[in-house]
């Protein structure tokens, strides 16, 4: 916006307000400073005087003021503030799911996505790396372990067949990469680290 | 005595002043500097201006109005409020509910120190 064109005092207003919105949730705060200055350029014209613009200053009153009464209102608004919601069942059922959900053929993990975004106690950017760290959840590293265990399996096969005796011997699977395991492990640090997270913000 | 009697009418002001916006929109919409200079200019309703604009915020947030911002020929973008029909709503029962407390308050006013 073009702060240059505004009358000195305007300008230097504008800024102790910009400092005493550091307050309030970063959405609420652009659209404040954005009236605001809107409002400052339509009341001061160009050449307005020194005691006019003193005047518009005066009508509109003490930044603090005005920053105390966005919180009063913010407080007062429907919770779709970050932050100031509180985490409930809501919340701690959209983790649970992201983490396991995945291994509801998907679908749990699906119905955990929909509720994080829809809870009203994260930021967007919150929202985003709970879905994207990892999408699935611990199904994805768990998945391929899975398989490589369940292929592991000890085979027995009888040796003659006209006795009980019966030689058994360990089949591998697949198995699995040393690098692999560590990428797995990896991700499952990733998707807790990220549910912690969201906890934590979540309070 | 002062005290008390300016936080009673804050608290009256507050609570009036968002359907005085929603009345300002009753016939058609209007940006915010409007809104906001047309209340200031009222007698006794609004201590500071800026304090409207966190208000026009939650009225949208709570849906009884909506907004478009339009380029103006000189000067920043105007954002222009509108009411839903929510705030129409609210609008009309506020309206009525508070000619039913104003006629209490003023026959008190005028005749409970008689009664």
């Amino acid at each position: 916006m073009s702060a240059t064109t505004l009358h000195p005092l305007a300008a230097a207003y504008l800024q102790r307000l910009r400092e005493a919105a550091r307050v309030l949730p970063r959405t609420e705060r652009r659209d404040l400073l954005m009236e605001i200055e809107a409002h400052l350029q339509e009341a001061t014209t160009i050449g307005a005087s020194e005691s006019e613009v003193l005047e518009v200053l005066d009508r509109l009153g003490d930044p603090q003021e005005i920053v105390d009464a966005n919180m009063t209102d913010l407080r007062a608004a429907p919770g779709d503030v970050p932050g100031s919601a509180r985490a409930g069942a809501h919340e701690y059922i959209a983790i649970v799911l992201l983490l396991v959900g995945g291994f509801f053929v998907g679908i749990g993990w699906v119905v955990g996505l929909v509720l994080l975004w829809s809870s009203s106690v994260w930021s967007t950017r919150e929202k985003w790396l709970g879905t994207l760290v990892i999408p699935g959840g611990l199904a994805i590293p768990a998945a391929p372990a899975l398989i490589a265990l369940t292929a592991t399996a000890k085979r027995c096969t009888s040796v003659n067949p006209g006795s009980f005796a019966a030689h058994c011997t360990t089949v591998s699977g697949p198995g699995l990469a040393v690098p692999v395991i560590v990428l797995l492990a990896l991700l499952v640090l990733a998707a807790l680290a990220a549910a912690a997270y969201l906890v934590r913000k979540a309070r | 005595m002062v005290v008390i009697r300016e936080t009673a009418i804050s608290q009256l002001r507050r609570g009036a002043l968002e359907f005085c916006v929603l009345a300002l929109l009753s016939d058609g919409e209007r940006y915010s500097f409007e809104i906001v200079t047309a209340l200031g200019e009222r007698d006794g309703l609004v201590t500071s201006e800026g304090t409207l604009y966190p208000l026009l915020s939650r009225l949208r947030k709570e849906g009884s109005v909506e907004t478009t911002w339009r380029e103006s020929v000189a000067g920043p973008p105007r954002r222009y409020y509108r009411l839903t029909p929510t705030g129409r709503a609210l609008l009309q029962a506020f309206a009525s509910e508070w000619v039913r407390f104003r006629d209490s308050v003023d026959t008190l006013l005028a005749t409970g120190a008689q009664k």
